[in-house]
């Protein structure tokens, strides 16, 4: 071959790497814009926040994974390079093609730039002239399609579409992140709920990984703190309550954490580095009332409502063992000595127990009080109960026949830095001086002595003492104090059967509580009436003299007489046997030593018996004096000038407090019934009227954890029935026993016809034409 | 034999040219082929002939539906819910003598719980409705039906079609839970719902029930709390009760169980939908001749619910105060004594004293009359002024069923207890469970004890609203015209309110007014039946009672949009409209009725709709129920003997024939002509 030959085809040997390199150039450039895109949307678009996993690596770990990145780019870059070069317009591109190309695009060639490559050997003479004279053209061709590839301009051309390229890929990108981003915030705040704090995100998922509190007692209950995992605790008021808690490092920089009381507390939390790269934070109080409360910072609030249930010290409870009565009476002639068990107890200690004694001396207005504090002769602990003794000897008080001891039992706790103090009820002891009641008055005015019977309120405090006490005593005692009582309120009621009629022939009573003495009116009746009468039961004890008026005074034997019933006014005597039916009833269930069912029956024979006493005093006819009828025609005469407007248009707004908070619970019930899921949107006013029945009907301690299910109902209502069913139905049934008794409402009967029928309407004139004679 | 041509509905002159060109097509084909074939080819020539013939015949009996009549007795067995629970040992002989090709359909799969039936009849086909079992087998005569049975509606819809059926039913072992079961589905505030049934105890596996085991069945609020509970045994019925005290739509529950002292494996429970709406009167009117603590109560409880009360006292001999309570808009006081009825239109109660009636004049009285005997309520508070010597003539009409007379003197002390319908359930659950209240003491039951009055009442015992415990009448209302007269002789019932009893107070009262006071608003819907049970995929039917142009809404408790619903006039009462509808969705529907031009809202009614699991034991003894009433009528059907069907001929093999004659022709075509 020629020298002109050699470079010829050295000269397009070097056209087709130069086309080679420039495909792959630009196949290079589509593949990384591409990637470029497509790894953009993935992170715009993708569930993980990359920003924040890369905070999340250490120092060689940035590096270890921008090292990676690189080489994994490089083996990327390669294997692209690679597979573009097996794909099928790269190998097109040879000697053939490009000299066939050159063919088509320089007509001077004469379609003859193939024969560039032929052997002269095998051409023939008409070839070799024709190659002769197009290889200086071939030439000329090939430094052209050189130059138009690798010049400066074309280079200037890739790289400007290169940057060109890449730079729409990064707007379009930046365009649609910005799009995504302005979305999802306008969602987000869409969302919020209005009650959210201002400062405060979205609610996210508490990212708690360990829970520790620590809950001491205060110092004088001699209680050992102990620990809970649980976030919603139990503590005695006045207990330090220690938090530690765990979170994942998935928080922002410099984010204070606090606890959010329902009483308006904050409790800061401060940080601390755990080894594990985990968050802790701890933070501590004195509790000292029931609350709920959430953890929050000042960006956002976590999930979880959490209850702080307080236990409030309890005072001294204290209870008479003898002298089981109120009263105790001594006679003049007997020995006043008399002693006194008191049973004290308290939820931890007792710092003193006292006994504040008053002696009264003498009668009418020249008594004279003496006070003494006294203290217990000793003390033991019996069956794990602290139980006093005192031995009373009234002689040694300096009292004497006709003076009256009145005392009670202080009892102080421990608690600080202030105890408390509980007081019994007091007690009496009377040392009676009977030389007075041996007068007897020949006349129907008696100095009745009054004989002492328990009333029927007092079996009433006593049986809610007993009712009290019936965990701490045990079953015999039980029954012996039940039956006592039992046979109390038989006592009383046979004495109030007497007024009736009754068979009993006991002795008539005087009691300061049951009212004026009906008997009395047979004072009224002169002993020339003549009647015969039964001769009553001759009495057996002094003070019998009701027994002596129902002999020889005009004490008719029937109840009624002198007492007026007034037309639809419930008379005396109806009332007495209401109250005596429930009398019995009570007497039975005490017999058989159930007080709280005997309590309800006590209850109501006391209202009978009140209502009798009110029947009795108002409607007591005056007698002697009886007004004139009032005549029709006299009636209505009044004189009406003064009257400004006989109209009057009110209107009266129905108190719908009630069907707020029932609509709530039918709202939450349906919530329930259709599976829970659903978003529950219950009305403000209903949470309150619920918040309102919650708080005016039960403790706090009761309310905290219903509160607590509340609160969170409004935040998240599916979480609290996954999480915790029973919760709200707790919720639901505490606010379901706080409404009030069903009241019916007016109701119309809805027939199965309408009075416009045709049918119905001839049936009317019907039923007129019969009716009409 | 019946032939019926299967395009029979297209023009005469298209099948009279189908027709034409049918025989002309084969005639010249056959004089074709005598051509071709001539004397020469005879056998050739008599082959084409009938393969033509044939290919004719086979295209005919493509066109024309030929049946032929069969006397066999066509039988089909129905596999319905419950056929796993059939005892296969108490399968009758008769069933044992059917064929195994006997044609079976099946609206379970259970049936492959039975082996037995498994191996016998292996071809069985699925269908969704038992109606479908006629389309795949129109000429079945006799149906066994295995299992459960079918429902009422079920029957009704194969008996439409094919009146002439013979039933026969296996019944299956149902389950125990409750059957028979009444309970009220709408309510208001304060009214006693009460739930009646009968214990089914399923049968043991050699069929007895036990006969003394007794179960405990309680009823529960909607928090789940027991309000009322008794223990029966099988087949015993009962009824608990309990008074309803929130408004809204609330699930009531019965439960039961074995009553042992231990704690029941099992317990059965149902859910009891109860709707409790509001209710209200609209306007009442009260008339005294001196004010009382007995009307002022009774208007603040009405006054409290709404309704628009207006109260005329006599303050002198010519004047009246008028008090007006929640007075609408656009109407002002009446004029009383009223000189027309019109003035009255608009009062659904009138209260009257005795003095006060007898105040009025004869036209006056004549007026109130008339307005009662057009739908108006009206209640008189007797006095000593309606005793019969003193009433005037003009009131006999008005109190001719009533007989009034004074007390006697040794009945004035006493004191009298009222009763009336549902007053012991009320008494008895005056006092609820509160945290308050000491543990155990929960009841107190009230007695609505009231002083004597000084008159008494005499009255048909039917009329009797309340009455003493002595059984005398206390307060009697009777029918007159369209609208209703009670007479009250108690006027101290306020003493209850005061006394802290105002859930008895206000149900002595809702009770005397739902008996006086009939509804007069626009429409209402009626209320569902007590023994009615809807179920999701069952028919359900609702009517309305409207006097003007309303539209009906339909809400489910999925979804919030409404949806119009149709109502349809009633063909015997011209206000009733009723609709039809086949819920798919189970839970609470809410259906309102509104004014078309305002769009205001008449009435609203909720109704439950119960998921096909619900009320497992009374669906099946409903559908047994209504399955053996088929049985029964058998014998008296006067359809028994079988009648002679039309079976078609399987156009298969015309199909075939004609493929095979005209392939067939096509060949002998192949073939040359020597």
């Amino acid at each position: 071959m020629s020298q002109g030959e050699l470079e010829v085809i050295a000269a397009l040997q070097q056209l087709v790497i130069t086309l080679r390199r420039h495909y792959i150039a630009r196949a290079m450039l589509q593949l990384s814009a591409s990637l470029l895109f497509a790894g953009g949307m993935v992170s715009i678009f993708s569930n993980t926040d990359i920003q924040t996993w890369w905070q999340t690596l250490s120092t060689f770990g940035m590096l270890f994974g921008v090292i990676l990145a690189v080489v994994l780019l490089l083996c990327l870059s390669l294997l692209l390079v690679w597979q573009v070069r097996r794909r099928q317009g790269y190998q097109k591109i040879h000697a053939d093609n490009v000299l066939l190309h050159l063919n088509v695009h320089y007509p001077a060639l004469q379609q003859s730039a193939h024969l560039a490559l032929q052997d002269e050997q095998q051409l023939a003479l008409v070839q070799r002239l024709q190659k002769q004279q197009i290889l200086p053209l071939l030439s000329t061709a090939i430094d052209a399609q050189q130059r138009t590839f690798v010049g400066t301009s074309n280079r200037f051309r890739l790289h400007k579409a290169a940057i060109y390229t890449h730079v729409f890929v990064i707007v379009s990108l930046a365009f649609v992140w910005g799009i995504v981003t302005f979305s999802a915030t306008q969602i987000t705040e869409q969302v919020l709920p209005a009650q959210m704090t201002e400062a405060a995100e979205p609610v996210t998922t508490p990212i708690l990984q360990g829970v520790q509190l620590t809950i001491t007692p205060p110092a004088y209950t001699q209680t050992a703190e102990r620990h809970e995992t649980n976030m919603s605790i139990n503590a005695l008021s006045g207990s330090r309550v220690s938090w530690l808690l765990e979170l994942s490092p998935a928080l922002q920089p410099d984010e204070k954490l606090f606890l959010e009381l329902s009483n308006g507390q904050r409790i800061h939390l401060s940080e601390q580095t755990a080894p594990n790269h985990a968050t802790r934070f701890t933070g501590s109080a004195v509790v000292a009332q029931s609350v709920i409360y959430f953890l929050a910072s000042e960006q956002r609030r976590f999930d979880g409502i959490y209850s702080l249930s307080v236990k409030v010290d309890q005072p001294p409870h204290i209870r008479f063992i003898q002298p089981s009565i109120t009263i105790s009476e001594f006679a003049s002639d007997t020995l006043p000595e008399l002693e006194t068990e008191v049973w004290i107890e308290d939820d931890f200690a007792l710092s003193k127990v006292q006994i504040l004694a008053s002696v009264a001396k003498g009668s009418g207005e020249a008594v004279k009080f003496r006070d003494e504090i006294v203290e217990f002769d000793r003390h033991e602990l019996r069956d794990g109960k602290a139980l006093y003794f005192k031995h009373w000897a009234l002689k040694e008080l300096g009292m004497e026949p006709g003076d009256e001891l009145y005392f009670s039992v202080w009892a102080w706790d421990n608690r600080e830095p202030e105890a408390q103090l509980s007081r019994s009820p007091s007690k009496i002891v009377r040392w009676l001086d009977t030389s007075s009641d041996e007068q007897i008055s020949a006349g129907l005015m008696l100095d009745i002595l009054p004989e002492y019977f328990k009333s029927q309120r007092q079996i009433i405090i006593e049986t809610e003492q007993l009712i009290a006490d019936a965990q701490h005593v045990d079953t015999k005692q039980l029954t012996q104090t039940s039956r006592a009582l039992g046979f109390a309120q038989s006592e009383l009621k046979r004495k109030y059967g007497q007024f009736l009629g009754d068979e009993f022939a006991a002795l008539l009573p005087h009691n300061m509580e049951s009212g004026p003495d009906l008997s009395s009116h047979a004072n009224d009746h002169s002993e020339e009436a003549g009647h015969e009468h039964l001769s009553a039961e001759k009495p057996t004890q002094p003070a019998s003299y009701a027994s002596i008026i129902e002999q020889y005074g005009h004490n008719h034997g029937e109840a009624e007489t002198g007492l007026v019933n007034k037309t639809g006014v419930p008379t005396p005597t109806a009332l007495m046997k209401q109250a005596i039916a429930n009398m019995w009833s009570a007497e039975m269930h005490l017999m058989l030593a159930q007080p709280e069912l005997a309590l309800p029956f006590e209850q109501q024979a006391l209202h009978y018996l009140n209502q009798a006493k009110q029947a009795e005093r108002i409607y007591v006819k005056r007698l002697g004096f009886e007004p004139p009828p009032v005549s029709e025609t006299r009636r209505y005469q009044g004189d009406l000038s003064d009257i400004v407007s006989l109209e009057r248009t009110t209107h009266l707004s129905k108190d719908d407090q009630i069907q707020r908070v029932t609509r709530a619970l039918n709202q939450i019930k349906h919530w329930q019934q259709q599976g829970g899921q659903a978003e529950l949107a219950l009305a403000d006013d209903g949470i309150v009227g619920i918040k309102n029945r919650l708080v005016s009907s039960y403790t706090s301690e009761q309310n905290v954890s219903y509160l607590a299910s509340l609160e969170q109902l409004q935040i998240d209502a599916k979480q609290l029935q996954q999480s915790c069913r029973e919760c709200l139905d707790a919720l639901l049934l505490a606010v379901w026993q706080t409404l009030p008794a069903p009241l019916a409402m007016p109701l119309s009967q809805h027939q199965a016809y309408r009075l416009e029928d045709p049918v119905i309407e001839a049936y009317q004139q019907f039923l007129q034409q019969a009716s009409t004679p | 034999m019946k032939v019926v041509m299967l395009w029979q509905d297209l023009p005469e002159a298209v099948l009279v040219f189908c027709v034409a060109a049918l025989i002309v097509s084969y005639s010249v084909s056959l004089v074709w082929a005598t051509k071709r074939l001539g004397p020469t080819n005879l056998g050739r020539l008599l082959g084409v002939y009938l393969l033509n013939t044939i290919a004719l015949v086979s295209l005919c009996g493509l066109l024309f539906d030929i049946q032929y009549p069969h006397n066999k007795i066509h039988s089909a067995i129905l596999f319905s819910p419950g056929t796993s629970h059939v005892n296969t040992s108490a399968l009758s002989e008769e069933f044992q003598a059917l064929q195994d090709d006997t044609a079976a359909f099946s609206l379970v799969d259970t049936w492959q719980n039975i082996p037995e039936l498994a191996q016998r009849f292996t071809a069985i086909r699925p269908i969704f409705t038992p109606e479908q079992l006629l389309d795949w087998l129109p000429t079945v005569q006799e149906l066994w039906v295995l299992g459960y049975g079918l429902s009422a509606e079920q029957w009704q819809n194969i008996k439409q079609q094919r009146p002439d059926l013979i039933v026969h039913f296996v019944a299956a072992q149902t389950q125990t839970g409750l059957v028979d079961i009444h309970w009220p589905r709408q309510r208001v505030p304060g009214q006693i719902m009460r739930v009646s049934a009968t214990l089914h105890l399923a049968k043991d596996s050699v069929g007895n029930s036990s006969p003394t085991e007794r179960w405990r069945v309680n009823l529960h609020d909607p928090m789940g709390q027991v309000v009322d509970s008794t223990t029966v045994k099988n087949g015993e019925h009962f009824a608990l009760a309990t008074q309803v005290s929130a408004s809204g739509q609330w699930l009531y529950q019965l439960s039961m169980q074995i009553n042992t002292s231990e704690p029941a494996e099992e317990t059965i429970s149902e859910w009891l939908a109860v709707d409790v709406g509001e209710s209200k009167i609209e306007s009442v009117l009260i008339v005294q001749s001196a004010p009382s603590f007995e009307t002022r109560q009774l208007k603040d409880w009405l006054s409290q619910s709404g309704a628009e009360v207006e109260v005329i006292s006599s303050i002198s001999k010519h004047a009246l105060k008028r008090q007006l309570f929640n007075q609408r808009d656009g109407l002002s006081s009446r004029q009383w004594p009223p000189s027309d009825v019109a003035d009255l239109e608009n009062t659904d109660l009138i209260l009257l004293d005795g003095r006060a009636l007898t105040a009025l004049s004869a036209d006056h009285i004549s007026i109130l009359l008339d307005a009662v005997k057009r739908g108006l309520g009206l209640l008189i508070v007797a006095d000593e002024s309606l005793l019969p010597a003193k009433l005037p003539t003009a009131l006999k009409e008005l109190l001719d069923t009533f007989t009034l007379a004074e007390q006697t003197a040794n009945q004035l002390d006493q004191a009298l207890v009222a009763t009336w319908a549902d007053s012991e359930t009320v008494a008895a659950t005056a006092h609820k469970n509160t945290p308050s209240t000491q543990s155990g003491i929960s009841q107190i039951t009230l007695t609505p004890t009231l002083p004597s009055g000084a008159l008494t009442l005499g009255a048909e015992p039917l009329d009797v609203v309340v009455s003493s415990s002595q059984q005398t009448p206390l307060v009697a209302v009777k029918g007159m015209g369209l609208g209703k007269v009670g007479i009250s002789i108690i006027n101290h019932s306020y003493q209850w309110h005061t006394s802290g009893y105002s859930s008895l107070y206000s149900h002595y009262w809702q009770t005397i007014l739902a008996a006086l006071v009939p509804y007069q608003g626009l429409g209402y819907w009626l209320k569902a039946e007590q023994n009615s049970l809807d179920i999701t995929g069952h028919s359900q039917r609702l009517c309305a009672l409207t006097s003007g142009q309303i539209e009906a809404w339909h809400t489910s408790s999925l979804s919030s949009s409404a949806l119009q619903i149709w109502l349809s006039d009633d063909a015997l009462q011209s206000h009733k409209r009723c609709t039809t509808l086949w819920p798919h969705q189970a839970g609470w529907h809410k259906f309102s009725l509104r004014d078309k031009e305002s769009g205001q809202l008449i009435d609203e009614q909720f109704r439950y709709v119960y998921a096909p699991s619900a009320w497992q034991a009374w669906q099946q003894r409903s559908a047994m129920t209504a399955s053996e009433r088929q049985v029964g009528q058998n014998t008296n059907s006067s359809f028994a003997e079988t009648q002679p069907v039309f079976i078609a001929l399987n156009q298969l093999w015309w199909w075939l024939a004609l493929l095979l004659s005209c392939s067939l022709l096509w060949l002998e075509q192949k073939r040359p002509v020597v």
